[in-house]
């Protein structure tokens, strides 16, 4: 008979290891259920005036609050993030500006400002989880420096928000920026 | 075809006096005599181990002396001019040897000790999404290769198990996700001469690397799953072994100053090969 033998040859180094594991998989089921939840993981931040929030992975990614704005960066590991640091240490930076017009306004304007011109081919349409539509774009300034720009509606006709994130790689296609983008609304949410 | 019972008796005593054979033959340098006069008298000395076929006075039953016919026995020898035939009262002294009889479905069976296993499931990648609109998180495809031993196999299958995974075509690169983790496992199988189906339950932990915005973000991972399969014994010792599952993989992590966890519940696909 294999059964009345295979329980004696079940030992205790066995049998702990295995009760541990099930004790830790009863006790730790899971939070957060990716399969149901959006945006599973990340913070909800909301602008002091409470005029903006959008959803953000904390960390990497750190609000440092100055007197005009506040200002996302992502630090390198050598970065000790204080009110003296300089952004251009960043590895990822975003600034969150209102302007005035819808997003397709304030898109078309920004467009007409740079020098060189962006390429209007690449940019795309974007709906944030909240139902505000905008606009998003990326492109290169230099051999370090990336930039991805969204424009996004804001609570009425006449205002709408300007993401603008830096980072020393592409940004476009990046579906942690696409992520942060889709999350943003205006108000406390 | 009818097999004579003769044949059968003598098939079942070689079954059974081959391993004995064995264990006498290394024996036998043991037994030796050093007196090369004594040996001569005496001959070699014959040791019969546990397995040889038991007497009757061994299965408490009446002696059977050499050349005393048994009744019921089939092939009881002639008696010996001379000596009066001994009718013996009791049962049939059986002429099949304990080593011969048929042993359990579980020792007949092959069952795996030791494999290398390859299994591909789908997790989310935190702080990603693939479109816009819903929020939905963003699928993280990952393949791991598993080194799995079975300390114990029989009927029961418990299984120790070190797993090495990493974020699908991102093998070599240095941004991708990767995680290790040891798993036990606890599982039932028939064992088969050829297949061995299987079904077992496992849990395990360990430590998953995320990649965020070019930072390194270390995490816990920690897994528990449900796994059907069968192990396909394709030479001596070999096996292949195919089995799909569900698996619960989750991801621990600081969020701000607390610690959050998000998890996905996902089938799974696993390949093996082994021992």
């Amino acid at each position: 008979m294999s059964g009345p033998r295979d329980l004696h040859s079940f030992r205790l180094p066995f049998v702990l290891p295995l009760l541990l594991a099930l004790m830790a998989a009863g006790a730790g089921c899971g939070d957060i259920d990716a399969g149901s939840q959006p945006f599973p993981g990340t913070v909800v931040y909301v602008s002091p005036q409470k005029t903006y929030h959008l959803r953000l992975l904390e960390p990497p990614w750190l609000p440092v609050t100055l007197q005009a704005e506040t200002i996302f960066l992502v630090p390198s590991s050598s970065l000790s993030v204080s009110v003296t640091s300089q952004e251009s240490d960043a590895l990822y930076s975003l600034h969150v500006t209102p302007r005035p017009g819808n997003a397709l306004t304030a898109f078309q304007n920004s467009a007409s400002a740079q020098s060189p011109p962006w390429d209007l081919g690449s940019k795309q349409q974007v709906t944030a989880v909240g139902g505000q539509t905008g606009l998003d774009i990326s492109w290169q300034e230099s051999a370090t420096v990336f930039h991805r720009e969204a424009h996004i509606d804001g609570d009425s006709a006449a205002t709408s928000f300007e993401l603008r994130f830096t980072g020393r790689k592409s940004l476009a296609d990046d579906p942690m920026i696409l992520q942060m983008i889709v999350s943003f609304g205006p108000g406390a949410g | 075809m009818r097999v004579s019972p003769f044949f059968l008796s003598l098939a079942l005593s070689i079954a059974a006096w081959a391993p004995v054979r064995s264990r006498a033959v290394a024996a036998a340098d043991a037994d030796a005599i050093d007196d090369p006069k004594l040996a001569r008298r005496l001959g070699s000395r014959v040791t019969l181990g546990a397995s040889t076929a038991p007497t009757a006075a061994a299965v408490g039953g009446p002696v059977t002396p050499a050349g005393v016919a048994t009744s019921g026995s089939a092939a009881a020898p002639a008696s010996a001019p001379g000596v009066p035939a001994v009718d013996v009262v009791g049962g049939p002294v059986s002429a099949q040897p304990a080593a011969a009889a048929p042993s359990g479905a579980g020792e007949t069976g092959r069952t795996p000790t030791i494999g290398l296993g390859y299994r591909r499931f789908s997790f989310v990648q935190i702080g990603a999404t693939t479109g816009s609109g819903a929020g939905a998180a963003a699928s993280e495809p990952f393949d791991s290769i598993a080194l799995d031993f079975y300390p114990i196999s029989r009927t029961l299958r418990f299984g120790l198990t070190t797993q090495y995974g990493w974020q699908s075509g991102r093998f070599d690169s240095r941004d991708g996700d990767y995680f290790i983790a040891q798993s036990v496992s606890l599982g039932v199988q028939h064992p088969g001469p050829t297949i061995t189906p299987f079904a077992e339950a496992f849990a395990g932990a360990g430590y998953l690397r995320r990649f965020q915005f070019d930072r390194t973000i270390p995490t816990a991972y920690w897994q528990f799953g449900l796994d059907a399969g069968a192990n396909l014994f394709v030479a001596e010792h070999g096996y292949v072994s195919l089995a799909l599952g569900y698996l619960r993989p989750v991801n621990g992590f600081a969020k701000m100053q607390s610690f959050t966890s998000v998890y996905v519940d996902t089938w799974s696909l696993k390949l093996g090969f082994g021992l």
